[in-house]
């Protein structure tokens, strides 16, 4: 099963990271989008169709839960799924993103194990048969 | 006080970094170093990038990389081969990783207290401006210097 799938990071290689680690757990057919802050994020999200989002929490402009406020405001991005991934030391703000609706949330730095078993759990599929046979999509990235 | 437990937290979540994301072990040097006693201007070309914090004390912590050692991280942290690397993949890297050991140690210092991190920069003239204060070590500003097999990396942490 493939899925469309939004990265939003104002780090290029933390996007590039999480999505060799989406790659390596059997997502490697799936469509990536990404963009670089919140404002970015929520003109692709008006553009095209989501699944599932994947933010940071902390970047210029428009941060991951401001993001993911103004999605719960709209009936089209409302139950699109929202996964922060985030260095952000206080549970309190952690806290603060899952009361405001996010589907979870993984600390960094992380596993790809926790990447792969954080879309299991929210997508409700498990790809592990789907793996792909492209090397540079195993976990030793 | 703070500057003894903040400099506790920083050396377990190097490591943490480092192995979790890098598959680099690392071995952290015991003391107070300075930048010139460090070896860090030994190695050639550094890169410098630092990040404010504020909560119940607040600071910045800098992380210096010798260009040696951040190719090898980029690489594996993106499994990029180092002929495709640019300067935006290694300055990435380093502000990622520098990002990755400031929310961790935070979280371990107060995880229910509010941390607010500022977003990583990196210093345009690298280790010499890290090394420029000439901070010797003192109550407000310390030094933590890490092994790895590819060489070392430093940490300054200053507490305003």
């Amino acid at each position: 099963m493939t899925f469309s799938i939004l990265l939003v990071d104002d780090s290029m290689p933390m996007r590039r990271v999480i999505k060799k680690a989406f790659k390596a757990a059997g997502y490697a057919g799936s469509n990536f989008s990404e963009a670089a802050n919140g404002v970015e994020g929520l003109e692709k999200l008006e553009k095209s169709w989501i699944d599932i989002v994947i933010t940071d929490f902390t970047m210029p402009e428009m941060n991951g839960l401001e993001m993911l406020l103004n999605m719960k405001k709209s009936d089209l991005l409302k139950d699109i799924p929202v996964v922060v991934v985030t260095t952000e030391g206080s549970q309190e703000k952690i806290d603060q993103f899952m009361k405001s609706g996010a589907a979870g949330y993984i600390k960094k730095p992380f596993t790809p194990e926790q990447i792969r078993d954080m879309i299991t759990s929210i997508l409700g599929v498990s790809n592990d048969n789907e793996q792909s046979d492209d090397p540079d999509n195993g976990f030793d990235f | 006080m703070i500057m003894n437990n903040l400099m506790t937290q920083i050396t377990v979540s190097i490591s943490e970094v480092m192995e979790t994301m890098f598959y680099i072990p690392v071995e952290p040097r015991d003391g107070n170093i300075t930048i010139e006693a460090s070896g860090l201007l030994e190695s050639g070309r550094a890169e410098a990038a630092t990040i404010t914090f504020h909560g119940s004390f607040s600071g910045t912590i800098d992380l210096i990389i010798p260009e040696t050692l951040l190719i090898i991280m980029a690489e594996n942290f993106m499994g990029e081969s180092r002929h495709h690397l640019t300067e935006e993949h290694l300055e990435g890297t380093l502000k990622e990783t520098l990002n990755m050991l400031a929310g961790n140690t935070f979280s371990k210092i107060d995880n229910r207290s509010s941390f607010c991190l500022g977003i990583p920069e990196i210093k345009m003239s690298g280790i010499k401006e890290s090394s420029e204060r000439k901070d010797a070590p003192s109550c407000n500003t310390n030094m933590l210097v890490v092994d790895t097999l590819d060489g070392p990396m430093g940490i300054k942490v200053h507490v305003n």
